[in-house]
């Protein structure tokens, strides 16, 4: 895996103790980092938490107000943008208008001073990586977005950067060219093996390209793993509402059962071993968090019953979603396969049903529920 | 009446495809402009090109159209050639002093933000509110030996002696340049204004340091405001007429000059027709050279 490679070499970034503040505003508020070389990573979280502030300081179009960024073991923290081994993807492309597809790519290779045959070589073989051969001569505004998305690609990827750094780079796109990006986008990754630092707000977007992902909030990071484990054993209360849609169940916590486990007391739905985050004392308020795909209707399913009402029903197409109101446990949300036999209908009592090791432990948030931001 | 119906059907038909009614009846909209023209600027242009080809006789004062081409070969003489050759020096260089100075203001307001930023714009336009007449007056005071210019030269040692620009094309020059700067600002600072900040970024992130981004992606993309601030200034510059009047103290001649004391000092109308005429052409060339050159950039941007 990649993230083991860092330990032999220096990481692609590190960042020490990262701090950016506005007057009273703290857009970073202490952040220490470290990317593996070859990784792709993503910085998530709800806009305003200072993942893209993050992104220009290591860019260098932002001076951090404290703290330390290293580019492959240098410290680069006062090294002006143009001369450091990173570059960036931007949101809306930043393309020259004035200049045509070939003197895009070719622009950086020109502050190199890099010779004529060897510009002419490289560029050709960009276009060719982002399939826009036979495009050179062409404006950015002739260009779709996506097109002018893999111009800006092809600009940075010609430097060889140690790190490419991408701000949100497919949020001007549509839904089905956004999901062929991503294809796009991974599969050069992996051919090129340069670094990505990529930040979106998207947590579906960045689960299904990155190695890790660093989830966001208030200018810290809440939490840093590959994203099977983001999505299944969140930390924080946060990340796991952050990361998808989660149902809650409040549980206080009555035994430790060692390996990770909890035995909580969850109200009308029993006593239930549950696994959780360490550090859970007995007696704890916690809250047990279930992904709508573990709650299923089958009879005799999971150990965990709740009686409810479905109040409504979305079909989205692969699946079906539905809201089910569970009288004193509150709303929850289930989805379905879409080829289920029988779809439920607005209005129908049910009993639905999750196994406990399916749910996930979270120590109750001190602060308001929906706070988010 | 019987043939009534098919025009009104068609009429009807040609209705539904533009809510503006027919094209002939919008057409009448431009009618009183059409004729405003055609009124006051195509008829006396049309005068003065039929006087540029008549002759007047010096003694009697008449005039005799007829279809010569002695106004124009008169302009060969070396003093219709020297105020031709001097008008378009003194214009040239005026809107390149325009630009020189006008540049680095434009771009600084062009990263101001918010109340600063129409500040100063306000103190751009400002001198527009006081008469230019007046305002070039004012330079003659500025100017003239013993005058304030000369003061502050002295006292900063850059010069001793007399100032003596007054009345020379040095004070046209200043003059141009003063009156017309703002026209060169405004159409630079528009474009300067309409340039993503990010392409600025992004040249620095391609490795492109402030100078170079700035050669390399800013100017390209400020051409436009360039193009339209050069032909703001330099076409109303040649043809300047009370500038030289006031600065030039009746020395400094610009072919404005020339041309006003042909109609009311000689009172020979076919010559100054013929003056006119070929000052018009020779602005008009430079416009269309200009206009080429802004089409092509604006294509870009």
């Amino acid at each position: 895996m990649s993230t083991t490679a860092g330990q032999s070499r220096p990481p692609a970034i590190a960042l020490e103790q990262l701090e950016r503040h506005y007057g009273e505003l703290t857009a970073v508020a202490g952040i220490d980092l470290a990317i593996a070389d070859g990784e792709f990573f993503s910085l998530i979280g709800p806009s305003g938490c200072g993942k893209t502030t993050t992104l220009r300081i290591v860019a260098g179009l932002e001076t951090p107000s404290s703290g330390r960024v290293s580019v492959r073991g240098q410290d680069v923290t006062d090294v002006p943008a143009f001369k450091r081994p990173v570059n960036t993807v931007f949101q809306h492309y930043a393309l020259f208008p004035h200049l045509n597809v070939f003197e895009n790519i070719a622009f950086g290779l020109k502050e190199r001073k890099v010779s004529r045959g060897d510009t002419r070589r490289r560029v050709t073989e960009m276009l060719e990586l982002v399939g826009l051969t036979g495009r050179e001569k062409a404006r950015p505004k002739q260009l779709s977005g996506g097109q002018q998305q893999r111009v800006a690609l092809a600009r940075s990827l010609v430097l060889e950067p140690a790190v490419l750094l991408l701000d949100e780079p497919l949020g001007a796109l549509d839904l089905k060219l956004r999901k062929q990006m991503q294809m796009v986008l991974k599969e050069i990754q992996r051919e090129v093996g340069i670094t990505f630092v990529y930040v979106t707000h998207d947590q579906e977007e960045a689960f299904s390209m990155s190695d890790r992902v660093a989830i966001m909030h208030k200018g810290k990071i809440e939490q840093i793993g590959d994203p099977v484990d983001t999505y299944r054993r969140p930390q924080t209360l946060f990340v796991a509402d952050f990361v998808g849609a989660s149902n809650r169940f409040e549980a206080r916590v009555v035994e430790r059962l060692g390996s990770g486990s909890y035995r909580a007391d969850m109200g009308t739905l029993g006593t239930l071993d549950v696994p959780g985050v360490a550090g859970l004392a007995v007696g704890d308020q916690a809250v047990a968090v279930v992904r709508p795909e573990a709650i299923r209707t089958a009879p005799g399913f999971g150990d965990a019953v709740l009686d409810g009402t479905v109040t409504d029903v979305s079909f989205m197409g692969p699946q079906t979603q539905y809201v089910v109101d569970a009288g004193g446990l509150g709303t929850a949300a289930m989805l379905s396969p879409a080829d289920d036999d029988d779809l439920l209908h607005s209005g129908a009592a049910q009993q639905f049903r999750f196994a406990a090791r399916s749910a996930w432990l979270v120590a109750a948030d001190p602060g308001p529920v929906d706070d988010a931001q | 009446m019987t043939e009534d119906p098919a025009p009104r059907a068609s009429a009807a038909g040609s209705r539904r495809r533009s809510p503006w009614g027919r094209g002939s009846s919008r057409q009448l909209l431009a009618l009183p402009t059409f004729g405003w023209t055609l009124l006051f600027f195509v008829a006396p242009l049309s005068i003065l090109l039929l006087y540029s080809f008549g002759q007047m006789n010096l003694i009697t004062f008449d005039v005799n159209f007829g279809w010569t081409l002695d106004n124009y070969r008169q302009l060969n003489q070396s003093l219709y050639v020297h105020t031709v050759v001097r008008s378009v020096l003194l214009s040239l260089g005026a809107t390149l002093g325009c630009l020189v100075i006008g540049y680095p203001v434009a771009y600084t307001l062009s990263k101001q933000q918010g109340r600063i930023q129409t500040l100063l714009l306000i103190g751009v336009m400002i001198p527009f509110w006081t008469s230019f007449v007046v305002r070039t007056y004012a330079w003659v005071n500025l100017l003239q030996n013993g005058g304030p210019v000369e003061n502050v030269l002295h006292a900063l040692h850059l010069s001793h002696g007399s100032l003596n620009v007054l009345y020379s094309p040095t004070a046209v020059w200043i003059g141009i340049l003063y009156s017309y700067l703002p026209l060169m600002i405004l159409p630079l600072f528009v474009s300067l204004e309409r340039i993503d900040p990010g392409l600025t970024h992004a040249a620095s992130d391609l490795g492109a340091s402030g100078l170079r981004a700035f050669r390399r992606v800013t100017l390209p993309l400020s051409m436009p405001g360039v193009i339209a601030g050069c032909i703001l200034v330099g076409v109303p510059a040649t043809g300047e007429y009370v500038i030289p009047s006031i600065l030039g103290g009746g020395k400094t001649l610009m072919y404005g000059n020339v041309i006003a004391d042909q109609f009311f000092q000689v009172g020979d109308y076919p010559f100054g027709a013929a003056l006119a005429m070929t000052m018009m052409a020779v602005v008009t060339l430079f416009l269309v050279v200009a206009r080429s050159g802004l089409s092509r950039v604006e294509d870009v941007t």
